[in-house]
C-alpha cells in the first residue's frame, strides 16, 4: 500500500516536459551550430592565432615612453572628450526634446486623441530601431564625422527615453491631474501643477541614466564613422597598430565601469 | 544528550547573546526553554547544532564537540538533529513531498541529493512522516499552497524525515493562530513521547509553556534564571524569567487571530 | 526655509553646469543651430526615401536568409552566455562565499559588461575572421558578463531561511544551494535569459554592420549603393521579425513568472 503512495502522480508528466524542453534546446543549439559555421578544422589555428594577436595587442613596450599607453594619453585625449562631450549634448538635447514628445503620447497627458494616437503608433515602430540604424542614416544624410554621431545619439535616446518613460506616465494616478483641471485650469497649467511635480524626480534620475548611455554609445558608434573614440579605433585598426587599439579599449573599459559606478551612486541618491 | 558548559556567545554586532550558559539534557526529554524575544533563546538553539558558533565555552551534543567539529563531523549532528522553524523554511516552489525528502540529505551522498535520487526507502521514511502528522493526502501538493498550520507540520515531517535523536523547535507556533498552535503543539509532543525523540521547544507563550512541558528553563536577557520540572514552577517564577509583569501579548489564548 | 533655498541654489546650478556643458560641446564639435535644425529634414528625407520598399521575392529571400543567420548567432550566443555564467554567477554571490572568491569574479563580469559586444567583435575579428562565428563569440561573451552580475545579484536577495533549512538538515553546501537557492531564483533567471535573447537579435543585427555575420552588413551595402527602397525592405521585414519574437517570448516569459 505504501508502495502505491509513493509514487508521485504527476512525475511521467514532468519527466516529459523537462525531456522535451531540453531535447528541443539541444536540437535547436545543434541546428544553431552548424548553421553559423563552427567547423572542428577552423578551430585549429584558432589557437596560435589569438597568441600572436594578444602578443601584437601588448607588446614589450606598452608602458614605455614610446609606447601604446603613452600615446594613448597624448593623442587619444582629445577623441575621449569629443565622445563625451557627444554623448552629454546628444543626452541633454534628448531629454530636453523628449519630455514633451512623452507627455504628448500618453494617454492620460495627451491633449487629444489624435495626436495621442499618432504619436504613439510612430514612436512604438521607431522606437524598435537600434542606434546603429539611426548612425547609418544620420551619416548618409550629413556626411561622416561627430555631427552624424550627434544627431543619431540624440534621435536614438529620445526614444530610449520615451520607451522608458511611457509605462510610468501610463501608470501614474489620474486623480491629481482629473482635479486641477476640475478647477478649470488650462491644459498647460494642469499639467504643470500635477503630473510634472510628481514625474520630475523619476525623469531626472532616468535623464542621469540616459547620459551614461549615451556615453557608452557614442564611445561605440564611432566605429563606423560618426566621430570620437569609435572612430581613431578605427583608424588605428587600419594602420594595424594593435597596441594603439588595445589601449583605446582599456580607456574606454575603465571610463565605463567608472561611470556606471557613478550613475548609480547619483540615481539611488536622487530617489531617496 | 546535551551539555552546555559556560557557553558565551558574542555577535559580531557587539550583542551578548548568551551569557555563560551551563544546561544539561538527557535523552528522550521534552524541555521548553521560556523567556521574551531577545533572551537568548534562538540562539541556545543555534549553538546545539551548530549554525551559531559560540565565542567561548563548551556545547556537546551526543557527546561530541559542536564547536570545534569537523565538517564532515557537523554534517553527521546536523543530520541527527531535526529543526523546525518559526517561519517553516520550507521550499515553497516544490512539493511537499520533496520538501520532507530534503530531510534525508544529510544521509545522502552530495550526488544523489543534487539530483534528487532518492532511493525508494528515502521515500517510504518520508511518506511515514506525513502520515506521522496526518498530512500524507497533501504530498504532491506545491508547499506554497498549503495554510501555515498545514506547512509547520510538514517542516515537522522533514525533521521527522531525518530519524534524528535530538528535534530543536525554536518558536513554532509564534506565526500561528491559537487553534493551530495547539494543534501543531500536540503533534511536536506526540512525537516526544511516542518516538522517544529528546526535544526541545523554545516558547514565547506561558500558557502553551505550562500545558506541555516536563521541564522548563527560564532565561532572561542571556541567563538562565530558572531551570526546573514543570510541577515547581509558580507565576513569580514567570514574572521573574519575564523581567517584570505579565502581559496579554505572553498568553497565547489570548491573542485574537 | 532653508532648506527650499538650498534646493532652489541647486537646481540653479545644474542649470548653469548643463548649459555651459552645451556651449563648450556645441563649439568644440563646430555645431550651429542652423545645422542642428536643418539636420532634421534631411534625416527625414532619407527615411521617405526608405518607403514604399523594394518587396520582390529576390529582395525578400536575401533578406530571410540573412535574418535567419541573426537569429541563429543570437541563439547560440545566448546558449553560450547560459552555460558559462552559471558558474560565473554562482561564485559571485556575496552570500555565498567570502570575498576574496565573489569580488574578482563579480569584477570580471562587472568588466566584461561594460564592454559593448560591437568592441568585443571587432577584437575578435583578426582571431576568428570575418562572418557569423565572431559574431556569435563576441555575443557570446558580453552575455556572459551580464548573466553572471543578474544572477549573483538575484541569489543575493534570497531569504536566508529557506538555506538554514536545508543547512540544518545536515546537507553539503552544494546541496544547499541546489534545494535552497536554485528554486528561488530559478524563475527570474529564466525570464532574464529570454529577455536577453530579444536583446541579442538586436545586438547580432547590429554586428552584422562590421563583418561579423547577420543582417547589418547588408543593410550597410544597401545604403553604400544609396539603394533606399532596398534599405526600407531590410528594416521593414526585420521590425516585423523582432516585433513577433518580443511578442512570443513575452508569452513564454508570462507563463513562467506565474506557473513553474
Amino acid at each position: 500500500m505504501i508502495q502505491e503512495k509513493i509514487k508521485n502522480p504527476n512525475r511521467t508528466k514532468n519527466l516529459q516536459k523537462l525531456g522535451l524542453y531540453s531535447f528541443l534546446i539541444i536540437a535547436i543549439t545543434w541546428v544553431g551550430v552548424i548553421r553559423i559555421g563552427f567547423n572542428p578544422r577552423r578551430v585549429d589555428g584558432t589557437w596560435e592565432n589569438f597568441l600572436f594577436i594578444v602578443s601584437k595587442f601588448f607588446p614589450d613596450d606598452y608602458f614605455e615612453e614610446s609606447g601604446a599607453i603613452n600615446w594613448a594619453l597624448d593623442v587619444a585625449v582629445d577623441s575621449f572628450i569629443e565622445t563625451i562631450q557627444i554623448g552629454l549634448l546628444g543626452s541633454i538635447v534628448a531629454c530636453i526634446i523628449a519630455y514633451p514628445i512623452c507627455l504628448m503620447s500618453s494617454k492620460l497627458t495627451a491633449p487629444n486623441k489624435i495626436i495621442y494616437g499618432s504619436m504613439r503608433t510612430v514612436l512604438n515602430v521607431l522606437r524598435t530601431l537600434p542606434e546603429l540604424f539611426w548612425v547609418i542614416i544620420a551619416t548618409t544624410a550629413l556626411g561622416f564625422g561627430s555631427f552624424a554621431g550627434l544627431i543619431s545619439v540624440i534621435i536614438f535616446i529620445t526614444f530610449i527615453i520615451y520607451k522608458l518613460f511611457a509605462e510610468t506616465l501610463d501608470a501614474l494616478d489620474p486623480g491629481p491631474l482629473e482635479a486641477v483641471r476640475a478647477t478649470g485650469a488650462t491644459y498647460f497649467t494642469s499639467l504643470i501643477h500635477s503630473v510634472v511635480k510628481e514625474v520630475n524626480p523619476v525623469y531626472f534620475a532616468l535623464c542621469i541614466y540616459m547620459i551614461e548611455l549615451s556615453i557608452r554609445i557614442s564611445a561605440v558608434i564611432g566605429l563606423v564613422g560618426a566621430g570620437g573614440i569609435g572612430q581613431l579605433i578605427n583608424v588605428e585598426r587600419v594602420y594595424f597598430h594593435w597596441d594603439n587599439v588595445s589601449s583605446i579599449v582599456l580607456a574606454m573599459t575603465l571610463l565605463i565601469v567608472a561611470l556606471e559606478i557613478l550613475s548609480t551612486n547619483i540615481r539611488t541618491r536622487i530617489l531617496r | 544528550m546535551i551539555n552546555l558548559n559556560n557557553v558565551n556567545v558574542v555577535y559580531p554586532t557587539g550583542t551578548h547573546a548568551m551569557k555563560d550558559v551551563s544546561l544539561d539534557v538527557k535523552d528522550g526529554e521534552f524541555l521548553v526553554i521560556v523567556g521574551k524575544s531577545g533572551a537568548g533563546k534562538s540562539t541556545l538553539l543555534r549553538t546545539l547544532n551548530g549554525l551559531v558558533k559560540a565565542t567561548s565555552g563548551s556545547v556537546k551534543v551526543f557527546n561530541k564537540e559542536v564547536t570545534t567539529a569537523s565538517k564532515n563531523d557537523l554534517r553527521k549532528i546536523r543530520s541527527n538533529t531535526g529543526m523546525i522553524f518559526q517561519t517553516f523554511n520550507l521550499v515553497t516552489r516544490t512539493t511537499v513531498m520533496n520538501n520532507v525528502l530534503t530531510g534525508r540529505l544529510g544521509e545522502m551522498s552530495p550526488f544523489r541529493g543534487f539530483f534528487s535520487l532518492w532511493s525508494e526507502d528515502d521515500k517510504k521514511i518520508a511518506m511515514q512522516a506525513l502520515e506521522e502528522v496526518d498530512i500524507s493526502e497533501k504530498a504532491w501538493t506545491r508547499a506554497s499552497k498549503l495554510s501555515g498550520g498545514q506547512q509547520q507540520r510538514v517542516g515537522i515531517a522533514r525533521a521527522l524525515a531525518q530519524q534524528p535523536k535530538l528535534i530543536l523547535a525554536d518558536e513554532p507556533v509564534a506565526s500561528l493562530d491559537p487553534v493551530t498552535s495547539r494543534k501543531v503543539m500536540d503533534y511536536i509532543k506526540k512525537i516526544n513521547v511516542e518516538l522517544g525523540i529528546t526535544t526541545v521547544v523554545n516558547l514565547h507563550f506561558l500558557d502553551l509553556a505550562k500545558d506541555y512541558a516536563e521541564r522548563i528553563v527560564g532565561m532572561h536577557d542571556g541567563n538562565i534564571v530558572y531551570d526546573g520540572p514543570i510541577s515547581n514552577v509558580s507565576d513569580k517564577d514567570f514574572e521573574n524569567i519575564y523581567g517584570g509583569q505579565l502581559t496579554e501579548d505572553d498568553f497565547n489564548d489570548t491573542r485574537k487571530n | 526655509m532653508n532648506q527650499s533655498r538650498t534646493i532652489k541654489i541647486f537646481k540653479y546650478s545644474i542649470y548653469i553646469l548643463l548649459s555651459v556643458i552645451v556651449i563648450w560641446s556645441s563649439n568644440n564639435l563646430s555645431i550651429t543651430w542652423d545645422r542642428f535644425i536643418n539636420s532634421f529634414p534631411q534625416i527625414a528625407k532619407i527615411l521617405t526615401l526608405m518607403f514604399p520598399p523594394d518587396l520582390s521575392s529576390e529582395m525578400l529571400t536575401r533578406v530571410f536568409i540573412k535574418l535567419e543567420e541573426t537569429i541563429w548567432i543570437a541563439w547560440v550566443g545566448t546558449i553560450i552566455g547560459i552555460v558559462f555564467s552559471i558558474p560565473f554567477g554562482y561564485f559571485a554571490s556575496s552570500n555565498l562565499f567570502p570575498s576574496f572568491i565573489w569580488g574578482p569574479f563579480k569584477t570580471i563580469s562587472v568588466i566584461i559588461r561594460a564592454i559593448p559586444e560591437l568592441i568585443i567583435a571587432y577584437i575578435l575579428i583578426p582571431v576568428t575572421g570575418l562572418g557569423a562565428l565572431t559574431g556569435t563569440l563576441a555575443i557570446g561573451i558580453g552575455t556572459i558578463g551580464t548573466f553572471g552580475k543578474w544572477q549573483s545579484e538575484l541569489t543575493e536577495e534570497i531569504e536566508y531561511g529557506q538555506r538554514e533549512a536545508l543547512m540544518a538538515v545536515g546537507a553539503s553546501s552544494i546541496v544547499e544551494t541546489r534545494w535552497a537557492v536554485i528554486p528561488q531564483i530559478l524563475p527570474s533567471l529564466l525570464s532574464f535569459y529570454i529577455y536577453r535573447f530579444e536583446i541579442n537579435i538586436r545586438a547580432s543585427a547590429i554586428l552584422g554592420l562590421i563583418g561579423a555575420g547577420g543582417i547589418g552588413a547588408e543593410l550597410l551595402g544597401q545604403f553604400f549603393y544609396r539603394d533606399y527602397p532596398k534599405a526600407g525592405t531590410v528594416v521593414l521585414i526585420t521590425v516585423i521579425v523582432v516585433i513577433i519574437i518580443d511578442q512570443i517570448s513575452s508569452k513564454i516569459r508570462n507563463k513562467i513568472i506565474e506557473g513553474q
